[in-house]
């Protein structure tokens, strides 16, 4: 219950949701999609 | 000894009934609790979200704190038909908004296959309209984004798949919708990172919930929440 958070070790907030009423209000932190570059897609990090 | 065979059989026959009735009770249990899950939104009034951080505020709509809180400006871009497509397009109106491609190899698919389903949902409700983002909008033409609207069944009335000037589409992204995950690196207008989240917009252009496209039972809660939302104003 209540406010749910965490952060990355480049103390970026990762998870960051309120759990209330049997649900979850908020930001489970989605996995990315494809990393863009000039519309290119990135599909692995050099 | 006969007669014990024949009480035997007896038993376990009503064993069998016993547990059928039983087991298909439960079942139907089940799915009334499943059903009423995805029934109600569990509050009275859906959070608003002012930041990256997705913190939800509660409070209440028409207070003071709601008509200053954080709303998406003005916008103009243009729909897979040509259209010029701008706030006003969606003014009384409940949207659902996600950034995508065309060319995505992934996951794109499932989150347009989702969309979709809200699409479905709500294809005679004319309160409820649906705001697809390209993130590649060089790419993404008017009449690419046609043919991808024909391929999926987009219907041109309901489901806006927008293009148009690249800096206004990642400044809304990042800045006014925060879709953006950039986990801590630096980003420029050249560099995006995509991600599955659909977002709820209320009639006052505030957001009011943020969901998983990939997530099944996100998106029923998402359609769920759209019925909530339609209640509330």
């Amino acid at each position: 219950m209540g406010l749910q958070q965490a952060w990355l070790k480049n103390e970026k907030m990762y998870v960051n949701y309120e759990a209330k009423n049997g649900r979850i209000f908020g930001m489970r932190r989605a996995n990315s999609c494809y990393k863009l570059e000039n519309e290119d897609v990135v599909l692995s990090k050099n | 000894m006969k007669m014990w065979y024949y009480l035997k059989i007896n038993f376990l026959g009503y064993l069998c009934i016993f547990l059928l009735v039983g087991f298909s009770s439960c079942r139907k249990e089940i799915k009334k609790e499943m059903v009423k899950a995805e029934e109600t939104s569990r509050v009275e009034f859906l959070p608003y979200f002012g930041d990256e951080s997705f913190t939800p505020n509660w409070m209440t709509p028409e207070s003071k704190e709601e008509k200053e809180f954080h709303k998406i400006p003005d916008f103009e871009l243009t729909n897979q038909l040509g259209d010029t497509i701008t706030q006003k397009t969606f003014d009384n109106k409940i949207y659902v908004v996600d950034f995508f491609f065309t060319s995505c190899p992934g996951i794109c698919l499932k989150m347009t296959n989702n969309m979709t389903k809200i699409q479905e949902a709500f294809k005679d409700d004319p309160e409820v309209l649906i705001l697809s983002h390209s993130v590649t909008p060089t790419i993404d033409s008017v009449s690419v984004l046609k043919a991808y609207a024909d391929k999926y069944g987009v219907l041109a009335n309901k489901w806006h798949l927008v293009t148009g000037d690249k800096e206004e589409i990642y400044t809304l992204g990042r800045d006014h919708y925060f879709v953006e995950n950039d986990l801590g690196e630096p980003k420029s207008v050249d560099d995006f990172l995509h991600t599955e989240n659909f977002l709820l917009i209320d009639k006052e252009k505030h957001i009011r919930g943020i969901y998983n496209g990939l997530n099944r039972s996100s998106i029923a809660q998402l359609t769920t929440d759209i019925k909530s939302l339609k209640k509330e104003i």
